[in-house]
C-alpha cells in the first residue's frame, strides 16, 4: 500500500511539473545559425522589439549546422539556415521531437563570387568555378585573367553557404586542400579586397570592397551578376533560398514573429540588408 | 705633420708625440664611427626593420598553423561517442535479503541501484567510402565488445559492405540504441530471438533518395547464426549454414514502415540431461513487419505510434525431449508504443508488450504494460520514471516494476 502510495504520488507530482511546463509561457525568442543570415536576423529583431515591447529576440551565428544541431538539442527556437536541412539531420529532429520541423523560406539570395577589383577577369561559368575551387585550375591566365596563382577563399564546413557551394558548384567533390577556410562570409570578402590573386564566395549582401564576378551556367551562356531581377527570375545560376527552421508548426510568439517576417515590413528589411525578398507560406514536412 | 715641432723637446720626443696624436686621431673615428653611421638611421629604418621581424614572426606562426590544421583535419576524422544508463529498480516481489542459509539464489534481490549500460564508440572514418569502428560496452557484469567492424562503400554503385561484428538487421527496435529507447529493455519477442541484438557476419546496405525528403533502404546479411552470447559455441559456427537476414525499410516522412525475414538453421547440441536427445538441426524463421507513423498536436507538439510484430518458427525447448516429428514451436510477438510530447521538456509514455513463445502451448503468453514519464534534462541527458506491470497466461507474480534511469549520452 505504501509502496503504490509513493509510486502515484511521483507520477503526480511529475504530471503537475508537466501540466506546469505547458502553461508557463516566455516572452523571449532564440534564434542561432546562418553567418549569412546573422545581420539580417538581427535587423529583423532590432525592429521587431520596437513595435513589440517586452518581446526579447537573441540572434547568435555560428553557421547552418551549428544552428541546425542547436534546434535539435533544443538550445533555440528558431535555426536560420542559408541551406537546406540534411536527411540526416532531419532524422534527428524527428527521433527526438517526433516532428518533421518546418521549413519557411524567409528571403533569396544570390550565392556570389568575390574577386578583389584589380582582377581582370570578369565572369566564369559553373565548371570554371568548379575547376579552380577543387585546384584543377590553379592560375588566373587559364580562366582569361593575367598570369597569376589563384588564391582562394572560402567557408567552414559547419556553414550552409559552404555546403550549398559544394553541393551545387562541386557538384559533391571535394574542396582543394589550398582553400584558405574563414569563419564568416565578411572575413572572406575582407580578404579578397586585400588580395589581387584572391577569390571567394558568400551571400550578395557583404559585398564592398570587392567586385562581383558574373557567373555562366555553361559556356556560351550569358553571364549574370547576382540582382532582384537574375535571382527572382533564376538567370543567375547559383540563386538560393535563405531558410528559417523551427521544430514543430509555427505558434504563438514564434507565429507572429514569422507572419511580420514574411510581411511587407519585414521583407523591406530583406532589401535593406542586400538580400532579395521572398513571398512564401510556411510548408510542413518540407 | 713633419713640420710641427714643439719647442722645449727633443726630435724623439717630437715623433712620440705625433704618433700618440695620429692614434688618438685615428682610435677616435673608430670608435665614433658607429655613432656617426646610425645618426644617419631614419624612423623609416627602424620601422622597416620591425616590419620585418614581424613578418618573419607571422610566417612563423603560418608554419605553425598549417601544421596544426593537419593535425586537426586527422583528428576530425576519430569521433568517441557512447551513453551511460543508470538505474534504481524497484520490484513488488522485491526481498529484502538472501534467503538464510542460501545467500547464493540472489533471484529475489531487485531493490537496487546499477549501471545497466556503459558504452563507448570509436568510429574512425578517413573518407567517405570507409570507415572503421569498435564499441565496447561496460557494467557490473565486466567488459564487452558490443560492435567491430569495417564498412567500404563502393562510390559508383553506392552499395555499403561491413564485415565484423554488428546488429542484426531484422526488425525496427532490434538496432533502435538503447540510449534512445523510450523503454529500459527491448520487447520480449526481441530479448528472446535476439539475445544481444548481434552477430557476426557479413551485409551490404543501399539507400536510395528520393526528393531529398524520402528513402528506401535495402539490406541483406549473412550472420553465424548463434550471436555474441552463446555460452556454449562462443565465437564459434556450430553449423556451416549461416543464417541470411533480409530487411526493405521506406522512410515517407509522416510515416516509416519496414519488412524484415529471417531464415537460418539452428544447431541443437545433445543434452546430457535427455540422454536420448541426439544433436540436431532444426530451422529458424522469423517474419516481421514495423511501423512508425509520426503526428503533430497543437500546443503539445510531437508524438508516435510505433508497433512491431514478429512471427516464426523456433527449435522446442532443448530441456525437453522433442515430439516425435515436431522440432520447432510458432513464436508469436509485437508491441505497440505511443510516445506524446507534453511539451519542450517533458514526454509521455506507454507500451504494450506481448510474447507467445510456444503457439502449441496454451497460456505461456505473457503480457507487459508499461506508463512512464520522460524528463529532457537538456541536450544530452534525460531522466526517466516509469512502471511496468507483467501479466501472465498463467501463474502471474507480483512483480511490478519500477525504474528510475538517467541516461548521459556523449
Amino acid at each position: 500500500m505504501m509502496k503504490k502510495t509513493i509510486t502515484i504520488t511521483i507520477a503526480a507530482l511529475l504530471l503537475v511539473a508537466a501540466i506546469t511546463a505547458i502553461s508557463l509561457g516566455g516572452k523571449a525568442i532564440t534564434m542561432k545559425g546562418s553567418d549569412t543570415m546573422v545581420i539580417l536576423g538581427q535587423r529583423w529583431a532590432e525592429s521587431y522589439m520596437q513595435k513589440n515591447p517586452g518581446m526579447v529576440i537573441q540572434v547568435t551565428g555560428g553557421g547552418s549546422g551549428t544552428g541546425i544541431a542547436a534546434l535539435i538539442n533544443g538550445t533555440t527556437d528558431i535555426c536560420q539556415a542559408s541551406r537546406p536541412m540534411k536527411p540526416a539531420e532531419r532524422a534527428k529532429l524527428k527521433e527526438r521531437y517526433f516532428t518533421l520541423g518546418t521549413e519557411i523560406p524567409v528571403a533569396k539570395d544570390g550565392l556570389s563570387v568575390y574577386l578583389n577589383d584589380a582582377n581582370t577577369v570578369e565572369q566564369l561559368t559553373v565548371d570554371q568555378l568548379r575547376d579552380i575551387y577543387t585546384g584543377q585550375t590553379t592560375n588566373w591566365k587559364d580562366v582569361g585573367g593575367q598570369d597569376a596563382g589563384i588564391v582562394l577563399y572560402g567557408r567552414e564546413n559547419n556553414s550552409g553557404t559552404y555546403v550549398f557551394f559544394q553541393d551545387n558548384v562541386l557538384q559533391g567533390e571535394d574542396f582543394s586542400p589550398t582553400v584558405a577556410t574563414l569563419p564568416g562570409t565578411a572575413s572572406v570578402v575582407n580578404a579578397v579586397s586585400k588580395d589581387p590573386k584572391g577569390i571567394g564566395y558568400g551571400g550578395a549582401a557583404y559585398a564592398k570592397g570587392v567586385k562581383f564576378c558574373k557567373v555562366a551556367a555553361v559556356a556560351g551562356a550569358t553571364a549574370y551578376a547576382p540582382s532582384l531581377e537574375t535571382v527572382e527570375s533564376g538567370q543567375y545560376p547559383l540563386s538560393r533560398n535563405l531558410f528559417w527552421y523551427v521544430r514543430t508548426k509555427p505558434a504563438g510568439d514564434v507565429k507572429k514573429l514569422v507572419d511580420w517576417v514574411l510581411s511587407p515590413a519585414g521583407q523591406a528589411l530583406v532589401t535593406e540588408v542586400g538580400y532579395f525578398p521572398v513571398k512564401a507560406t510556411p510548408t510542413v514536412g518540407k | 705633420m713633419e713640420n710641427l715641432v714643439i719647442s722645449g723637446t727633443s726630435s724623439a720626443g717630437n715623433r712620440r708625440l705625433v704618433v700618440s696624436l695620429i692614434l688618438l686621431f685615428w682610435g677616435t673615428v673608430v670608435l665614433a664611427a658607429p655613432s656617426l653611421l646610425h645618426a644617419e638611421d631614419t624612423p623609416t629604418d627602424t620601422l622597416k626593420e620591425r616590419l620585418n621581424q614581424v613578418a618573419d614572426q607571422v610566417g612563423g606562426i603560418q608554419e605553425r598553423l598549417a601544421t596544426d590544421e593537419a593535425d586537426i583535419a586527422n583528428l576530425k576524422k576519430v569521433k568517441v561517442t557512447g551513453y551511460v544508463q543508470a538505474r534504481y529498480e524497484y520490484h513488488d516481489d522485491a526481498v529484502s535479503s538472501p534467503k538464510k542459509g542460501n545467500e547464493s539464489d540472489q533471484s529475489g534481490l531487485l531493490n537496487r541501484f546499477f549501471v545497466r549500460r556503459g558504452r563507448a564508440k570509436v568510429t574512425y572514418q578517413a573518407s567517405s567510402n570507409a570507415l572503421g569502428v569498435v564499441y565496447l560496452d561496460a557494467s557490473a557484469s565486466g567488459v564487452s565488445l558490443k560492435d567491430a567492424y569495417v564498412s567500404l562503400t563502393e562510390p559508383k554503385s553506392g552499395l555499403a559492405f561491413t564485415l565484423g561484428q554488428f546488429n542484426w538487421l531484422f526488425g525496427y527496435e532490434v538496432s533502435f540504441s538503447s540510449s534512445k529507447r523510450e523503454f529500459p529493455e527491448r520487447a520480449q519477442w526481441s530479448q528472446k530471438l535476439f539475445p544481444g541484438e548481434r552477430d557476426r557476419g557479413l551485409k551490404v546496405e543501399r539507400a536510395f533518395l528520393m526528393d531529398n525528403k524520402y528513402s528506401l533502404s535495402l539490406q541483406a546479411g549473412l550472420y553465424n547464426g548463434n550471436g555474441t552470447s552463446d555460452s556454449k559455441f562462443g565465437a564459434n559456427d556450430p553449423n556451416k549454414a549461416k543464417d541470411f537476414v533480409t530487411r526493405a525499410a521506406f522512410n515517407l516522412g509522416q510515416l516509416d514502415f519496414g519488412i524484415s525475414g529471417y531464415f537460418g538453421k539452428q544447431f541443437n547440441p545433445s543434452d546430457s540431461v535427455v540422454p536420448k536427445q541426439q544433436p540436431s538441426t532444426t530451422d529458424k524463421v522469423r517474419y516481421g513487419a514495423d511501423a512508425q507513423f509520426f503526428y503533430e498536436l497543437p500546443k503539445l507538439g510531437g508524438g508516435v505510434l510505433k508497433g512491431e510484430v514478429v512471427a516464426g518458427k523456433e527449435p522446442k525447448d532443448q530441456k525437453k525431449p522433442f515430439s516425435t516429428g515436431t522440432k520447432t514451436r510458432d513464436v508469436l510477438g509485437f508491441d505497440a508504443v505511443w510516445a506524446q510530447n507534453l511539451s519542450e521538456k517533458f514526454q509521455w509514455i506507454s507500451r504494450v508488450d506481448y510474447y507467445d513463445p510456444d503457439g502449441d502451448i496454451a497460456k505461456d503468453q505473457k503480457v507487459i504494460y508499461g506508463l512512464g514519464l520522460i524528463y529532457f534534462w537538456d541536450g544530452n541527458s534525460k531522466v526517466k520514471l516509469i512502471y511496468e506491470i507483467p501479466k501472465a497466461a498463467a501463474n502471474d507474480a507480483k512483480d511490478n516494476m519500477m525504474t528510475l534511469e538517467w541516461v548521459y549520452t556523449f
